[in-house]
């Protein structure tokens, strides 16, 4: 029996089918391989969900990977990343969440928890330390994610467990369903909720009150304490985080028209002021909330005293309030967040809806879709934020038109058709969040290149060059404008910060650490080292968080996605130039930015896949061996 | 007589202090292992480190059945840990629930100040937590412990009797987190009643 430092040491197996928990030890050559958190999703979702698995069937596999750091106090480690094959893509999918159920799983002795099979009827997961119970939900089905969580906690007599839970857009099996911490934390991406709705797992809540040993702990506390004075002395972010959290981004973002407005039709939103950070603070605000060990502490807590929306009040939202915002041209904020409040309820990704709300006001706006479409129900109409907001519950419980705007952004097109497709803006059916792919060059790409679809946080290039900007690396990729906006219209040296901002986040989302909160590679060494006794170096962090993006990758590849897949739904963003604000005139040159991308990455320049040397050399022959079986490696 | 002073407003709830308390004097990172509690009211944006006021009469070494409770001439709580008994009354009688308890070790776990330098309060990111001796703390500390004392009396003979679950954080720290939540509920224009639910627990 191996005696963990840092990791906790075991993963929790889950047949729901049976209804049967296992607790299996951790592997040292595991766990020294794949690192934790999002490595381990990776590396056991290509073992065991293959190709022809349907996401919503009993053989697709969910996974919640706990971060090697997780309750610790390595700053900002409280993140987990939910692994699955996506329903809303139908290739990877995983999505992240920050707060404190990760750590409390981390505290009750596990690394990871893995869901096989079906329960025939609705339940619950109910860990303490290591007495695992599945138990019946089926009294809890149906419930928001709100009341559910608060039902558990009635029934266990603990409102201090954590509680992960879906609202009933998962048990409709609504692609775009989130996985919910309530009342604000989301693993919002990729569909998650909808697979864990599928398994008939209504919620998993957990008690942890076992230690986490450190190999080393004053060389750990020093480097923890060098992270926080490092990242609150220099980093370009902490105080806009600190005063505002994510909605303090479009401070930056909207005034110099990077933004997309108006289901991408133009760049410009006059009046962003009134949904911003600044507004909210202004408004609403209460307190800022963090998630554990957290020295930032990002999440704003607002009420609405008074009005149309008084009553609403919660955490959040995150930068979402833009997608909501900006999207759909709407600015009233106290609808938008009680937009947010009805997401974190019903349980669906802000992101994702609002890209598909968006394309249903344009195909209205166009006449592609009429009254006839919504029967009694209020067309969604740009800036109508009735519309929202009404329509929202429908979608969740596939009702009406809403039953439509469910499958999520490749499906819906395909099943109104009338060439309403071409207003769509996705990546391998996911929609990108509001960032113009011809203004920031970086997001031109690896919203192209992103494993799970469109997404802005595979690569989070701005937190990778502060983070590598002692290294070789880090000194190479950089342009001297931390943090400020020069230069990010041009393709130039794109391809190399993009592929090192994918590999450093994988490095993060499987130590469980925020982007926000991290100071130096060299300092995450040595916090990951002193914790765990296992002696990483510099180099080997970055191979490793190489690894794991190649295996997400071959996940895709084995299906038969290739470079003609790293592409939008849409040519228009390399045909047509932005048309208004300090980027007009740009293009998105998609072959000279793939070319360099996976030329850097030792991939086949033509078809994008993957090279078996590339793989050998980061320790993936198995994975390599595969994908010759189905002619998907070079 | 001081211990570590506490601004509830203040707190985000990281639980930075649980974490080195955890660590510094159990050699681990383990929350409920802390002799400083967060107790979170979740749903309403509200967070209260509960830890050891070092009251002026503490009911803890009154009636601890084993004498294995002593204090300083500073107000600090010690333990004997040889006399203790492990019978857990200490933490049922404390009236705003600040004693922990250490499962496997069987003995109660107070704040001792880390000898004068509390970890907790130097690494709180938000300066929610302070230490400072002096007067004007004092008063405010009375009066808490005259307010509770006399209607928790006869609860505290029932719960002797029942056997104690392996909870956080309990009824004490619950009702105490929710007095102080009071104020800010109000700047919030959120109703009192919305602190019911949690009430349920305490």
């Amino acid at each position: 029996m191996t005696r963990y430092y840092g990791w906790a040491g075991a993963i929790l197996n889950v047949d729901l089918t049976v209804g049967k928990a296992e607790k299996e030890p951790l592997s040292p050559d595991f766990a020294r391989k794949y690192l934790g958190g999002s490595g381990f999703n990776s590396a056991r979702l290509f073992e065991l969900v293959k190709p022809e698995t349907d996401a919503l069937s009993p053989n697709n596999v969910l996974m919640f990977g706990i971060g090697t750091l997780s309750g610790t106090m390595a700053p900002g480690s409280a993140r987990l990343t939910v692994t699955a094959k996506s329903p809303l893509t139908d290739v990877f999918g995983d999505a992240n969440m920050g707060g404190f159920w990760s750590t409390e799983v981390k505290f009750a002795g596990y690394d990871q928890l893995a869901f096989f099979g079906k329960a025939d009827h609705p339940v619950y997961l109910w860990i303490d330390n290591d007495k695992v119970e599945i138990r019946d939900a089926s009294h809890l089905w149906g419930m928001s994610t709100w009341d559910v969580a608060r039902a558990i906690k009635e029934e266990i007599g603990d409102p201090f467990i954590e509680v992960v839970c879906i609202g009933p857009a998962g048990e409709n099996l609504v692609r775009i369903a989130n996985v919910m911490c309530p009342t604000k934390r989301a693993a919002g991406r990729s569909g998650m909720g909808a697979v864990m709705g599928s398994k008939n797992l209504k919620a998993i809540a957990v008690r942890g009150t076992t230690d986490i040993a450190i190999a080393r702990p004053n060389e750990f506390l020093q480097a923890c304490k060098q992270t926080i004075e490092m990242i609150i002395d220099s980093s370009p972010w902490y105080q806009m985080y600190r005063d505002y959290g994510t909605p303090g981004i479009i401070h930056t973002t909207a005034e110099i028209g990077m933004t997309a407005v108006r289901n991408w039709q133009k760049n410009v939103f006059p009046n962003w002021e009134a949904i911003s950070g600044r507004a909210l603070k202004r408004d609403f605000y209460r307190s800022m909330r963090a998630c554990a060990a957290c020295h930032i502490a990002c999440g704003p807590f607002h009420t609405i005293k008074s009005g149309e929306f008084a009553g609403v009040y919660g955490e959040g939202p995150e930068y979402g309030l833009t997608q909501m915002g900006l999207i759909c041209e709407c600015d009233n904020l106290a609808a938008i967040l009680k937009m947010n409040e009805l997401y974190n309820q019903y349980g669906m990704d802000c992101v994702s809806a609002n890209s598909i709300l968006a394309w249903a006001m344009e195909c209205y706006e166009k006449g592609i879709l009429t009254k006839e479409d919504y029967g009694d129900d209020r067309p969604l109409q740009f800036g109508d934020y009735k519309s929202v907001i009404e329509i929202i519950p429908k979608i969740a419980r596939r009702e009406g038109f809403g039953n439509i705007l469910a499958e999520g952004e490749k499906r819906a097109p395909k099943l109104v058709g009338r060439g309403s497709e071409k207003y769509m803006i996705h990546v391998k059916g996911q929609a990108p969040v509001v960032e113009d792919p011809r203004a920031n060059k970086g997001f031109g790409l690896f919203y192209m290149t992103g494993t799970r679809g469109a997404d802005h946080l595979k690569a989070n290039i701005l937190y990778a060059l502060y983070i590598l900007r002692d290294t070789d690396i880090g000194k190479e990729i950089s342009t001297g404008d931390l943090g400020g906006m020069k230069g990010i219209g041009r393709p130039e040296g794109v391809g190399k910060k993009v592929m090192w901002g994918e590999n450093t986040t994988q490095i993060l989302d499987s130590l469980g650490i925020c982007t926000r909160t991290t100071g130096s590679l060299d300092l995450l060494t040595k916090m990951v080292s002193s914790a765990t006794g296992v002696d990483f170096t510099d180099k080997e962090l970055l191979t490793i968080g190489e690894r794991i993006f190649n295996i997400q990758k071959a996940f895709n590849a084995r299906q038969g996605l290739t470079r003609k897949d790293d592409n939008y739904s849409t040519p228009r963003f390399e045909k047509d130039p932005v048309l208004d604000g300090p980027f007009k005139g740009n293009v998105l040159e998609r072959d000279v930015l793939l070319d360099e991308y996976y030329t850097l990455r030792d991939w086949d320049m033509k078809t994008g896949l993957q090279t078996r040397k590339k793989l050998a050399e980061l320790g993936l022959e198995h994975v390599a061996d595969e994908l010759a079986k189905v002619n998907a490696v070079k | 007589m001081a211990g570590v002073i506490i601004d509830a407003e203040k707190c985000t709830n990281c639980g930075i202090c649980e974490l080195i308390c955890s660590l510094t004097k159990n050699q681990a990172f383990n929350p409920a292992k802390s002799r400083i509690k967060v107790v979170p009211l979740d749903y309403l944006g509200f967070s209260n480190p509960v830890t050891c006021i070092l009251c002026k009469n503490p009911k803890c070494v009154e009636l601890c059945p084993e004498g294995a409770l002593s204090q300083t001439e500073t107000g600090m709580i010690q333990v004997d840990e040889e006399k203790c008994n492990g019978c857990r009354i200490c933490i049922d009688v404390c009236i705003i629930g600040a004693v922990n308890f250490d499962e496997k070790r069987n003995l109660p776990l107070i704040c001792d100040l880390c000898g004068g330098k509390p970890a907790c309060v130097e690494w709180c990111p938000e300066g929610a937590l302070s230490f400072e001796i002096g007067p004007a703390k004092r008063k405010e500390r009375e009066e808490i412990a005259i307010e509770s004392v006399p209607a928790k009396r006869k609860e505290r003979e029932e719960i002797a009797i029942e056997s104690v679950p392996a909870k956080r954080k309990g009824r004490k720290e619950i009702t105490y987190t929710a007095s102080k939540a009071k104020p800010f509920l109000k700047k919030c224009g959120i109703p009192e009643e919305a602190l019911d639910w949690y009430k349920k627990f305490a």
